[in-house]
């Protein structure tokens, strides 16, 4: 194995993408998804040449508007007192860097060369006293791909995925961001009694101090303003949309469903306020519905609740109170602390329907060495054999509690925390427990010892 | 080595783009353009409007005829020479020089009476509306509106205000001195951007309370660009009382030549009436 692979497995954010349990790079055919993945790259120049070449209308005309407010990329054209006829000469690179991109996007001064005109292009649109954010996307998505490889790279697959995998975040951590503010405005609204995210005349009220400041009709407006029940539920489905959005990142069984309820949200937003969101709405289609991690594994609606942030918690929380179905839980049996959690749950926790087994050892290799493409390194996993679906870090943890009596089943509750969440905890502690708790060797009973298997 | 560099800023990539972001991105909230350009932190419609102070300008007379009812601006295109976003936000911007800058606040009302409104508004005035967005839009319903000033494209004759030995005189009616402890202040015009200007802030020292109005005179006649309620956190700290943080008041004149005697200015409270004297800066 490479050491770019073994600096993935173990790097605090890549190594969740080679997860176990619907991750990115699961069952994945490299060659397929990276071929793949440069189509989606080609079309994207695509669809920048498009919009780039729907602004061609203004050509001329806006160059002979004065900037009043020009922002950095452009402030060299103010501070040399050249000509506002420069600009065309920008929108015109911009049009043509666009379609050199879409005709050879695998060249990167090409790519850079995009990234650069639009830049300033977008910096251009927005120096006139207010800046718009119709093409912000679109720019740190150039910006992301300038980063894709050469023809000549070595594990160019591998490389060109993850660089696909850092403009898919970008994106995602823009909604994030958004639904960040939404929630803690909300909160501080709520808190001084005012009105907020959390009363029922929110997007009433947003609806109409946008239609009456823009002295404006829209299709579903009237609707929401007349009727409050439809626009909150609307409302708080979009700020939870947007909110997790950044954890579906290596939720790839997601990828598709939450890219459309983006654009959803989008269209929803065009029809109540009649803000345009056509350039979001493309690059979301690109990254996400037509996602490369994605397009090739069935859809079973078992899986994507069971991936849904804090509903699909909710429903792994529910199952814990029914009688857990059986499982193996192999763990590291050179880890003290892997080691003293199975004890524990053997002599304390009087695990039910459960049997053990080492990471590495034959019936691992059996049950999830086969099944995976990657190897893994970890200190528990868990493994269904319902279902023959395995579960690693913290949700490992978790679901192992379920069987155990209580009260340290309770300690199934962290279920409900988004994995991603509670495996910064997890993953904290997993780097230091062989420094600090070393190893050690586990004594068992014959009848503690039937319950393992090999 | 290149390799390795490469890769390792590949891996690493997400944990140095997030921190940059997200301080660039809050750093850009008390940038004016509300962000450093293209670090968006994405918090637009992140508050939901609750109860709204808007500032909204009326159209009260056309060629000279009054209409029936005044009209916001906003809601009558026909009287804009340009697109609605681009008036209100004028509007507010003018809203708020008033509090702040009297030059600015004079030179955003020409812009709007001369490039905004169209030529044959003759009359129009500032309101401050308060209203709550769903209900305003569901039946027009405002909570409050409150006329702040009237202005006319062309100035009608105006009516002198006079003194008379037990007050003044203004369109017929007499108002009485104040017999209040006034604490005020009326400096010197001065001059800036080619404009007179008039400043000054009055308070009643002893009950704390700001004048209803005050008006700045020239000649006797009332000045069309006066400002009161304007904010001076300097006499917050002056006087150590929050109270009197909007006494504040300003007269901004475009006069060719001036004489400082041609300046007066009165403070209203409560239908009484009391004369400043003029001071030098």
């Amino acid at each position: 194995m490479s050491l770019m692979y073994k600096k993935i497995f173990s790097h605090v954010f890549w190594k969740h993408a080679f997860g176990l349990d619907g991750s990115l790079f699961k069952d994945l055919d490299m060659d397929k998804a990276h071929g793949y993945a440069q189509l989606i790259v080609r079309v994207f120049y695509f669809s920048l040449f498009m919009a780039a070449y729907s602004t061609i209308r203004g050509l001329g005309a806006a160059s002979s508007s004065n900037v009043v407010d020009p922002l950095w990329p452009i402030q060299w054209v103010s501070d040399l007192g050249l000509n506002n006829e420069i600009f065309t000469i920008i929108q015109v690179l911009f049009i043509s860097a666009s379609l050199l991109a879409f005709i050879v996007p695998q060249f990167r001064l090409v790519r850079i060369l995009v990234t650069i005109s639009l830049l300033c292009y977008s910096a251009y649109t927005n120096s006139f006293g207010k800046v718009d954010h119709g093409w912000h996307l679109y720019l740190w998505v150039s910006f992301a791909f300038v980063f894709l490889p050469n023809r000549k790279a070595s594990e160019k697959a591998l490389r060109y995925l993850m660089t696909f995998v850092f403009a898919q975040f970008i994106v995602l951590f823009s909604y994030t961001m958004s639904g960040f503010w939404k929630l803690l405005y909300g909160l501080m609204q709520w808190r001084g009694g005012e009105t907020s995210i959390f009363s029922l005349d929110s997007l009433s009220n947003q609806v109409a101090q946008r239609l009456i400041q823009t002295n404006s009709e829209s299709v579903i407006g009237d609707f929401i303003v007349q009727n409050e029940w439809p626009g909150f539920i609307m409302l708080l489905s979009a700020v939870f949309l947007e909110l997790f959005s950044v954890l579906i990142l290596f939720r790839s069984r997601l990828h598709q469903v939450w890219g459309l309820s983006l654009i959803l949200m989008h269209t929803g937003i065009y029809l109540a306020m009649t803000i345009s969101f056509y350039n979001s709405i493309v690059v979301v289609g690109l990254l996400f519905v037509l996602s490369p991690f994605a397009v090739h594994r069935p859809f079973v609606t078992k899986h994507t609740l069971a991936d849904l942030p804090l509903i699909g918690n909710l429903f792994l929380m529910l199952g814990l109170f029914k009688s857990p179905s059986p499982a193996i839980l192999f763990y590291d049996a050179e880890c003290g602390v892997c080691s003293s959690f199975v004890q524990l749950l053997l002599r304390k926790g009087k695990v039910k329907n459960m049997r053990f087994a080492p990471i590495g050892g034959q019936v691992y290799q059996e049950k999830i060495g086969a099944n995976s493409s990657m190897p893994h390194f970890d200190s528990i996993v868990y493994f269904s054999e319902s279902n023959s679906e395995a579960h690693m870090h913290s949700r490992a943890i978790a679901l192992a509690l379920s069987h155990s009596a209580a009260p340290y089943k309770w300690g199934a509750l962290m279920l409900f925390i988004p994995r991603e969440i509670a495996d910064v905890g997890y993953n904290l502690f997993a780097r230091v427990r062989k420094r600090i708790f070393g190893e050690q060797c586990m004594l068992l009973s014959d009848s503690e010892q039937a319950l393992f298997l090999s | 080595m290149l390799g390795r560099l490469k890769n390792s800023l590949l891996i690493n990539a997400v944990l140095l783009f997030v921190p940059v972001y997200v301080l660039m991105a809050v750093a850009g909230d008390s940038h004016r353009h509300k962000e450093i350009y293209p670090f968006f932190s994405w918090s637009l419609f992140s508050k939901i409007p609750g109860k709204m102070n808007m500032p909204t300008v009326e159209v009260v007379s056309v060629d000279g005829k009054k209409l029936d009812k005044p009209i916001d601006v906003v809601f009558a295109p026909e009287y804009l020479q340009v697109k609605k976003m681009k008036a209100v936000s004028l509007i507010y911007k003018w809203s708020g020089a008033r509090l702040k800058d009297p030059v600015s606040a004079y030179e955003i009302r020409r812009l709007l009476q001369d490039k905004v409104l169209t030529q044959n508004v003759t009359e129009y005035r500032l309101c401050a509306t308060v209203y709550e967005p769903a209900q305003r839009y569901r039946d027009g319903a405002l909570i409050s509106k409150e006329v702040i000033e009237g202005y006319y494209k062309v100035a009608p004759s105006a009516t002198k205000v006079i003194k008379q030995g037990n007050g003044w005189l203004y369109d017929g009616i007499t108002y009485p001195l104040y017999k209040g402890t006034l604490e005020s202040e009326f400096l010197k015009p001065t001059t800036k951007k080619g404009l007179t200007v008039v400043q000054g802030f009055a308070f009643d020292k002893v009950e704390k309370t700001l004048p209803d109005s005050v008006w700045v005179l020239h000649n006797g006649i009332k000045c069309e660009d006066q400002l009161d309620g304007m904010i001076r956190q300097d006499l917050v700290s002056r006087y150590n009382d929050k109270t009197i943080r909007k006494s504040g008041f300003s007269g901004v004149f475009d006069l060719d030549s001036f004489q400082e005697a041609d300046f007066s200015s009165l403070v209203f409270f409560n239908g009484h009436v009391a004369e400043m004297t003029m001071r030098t800066p």
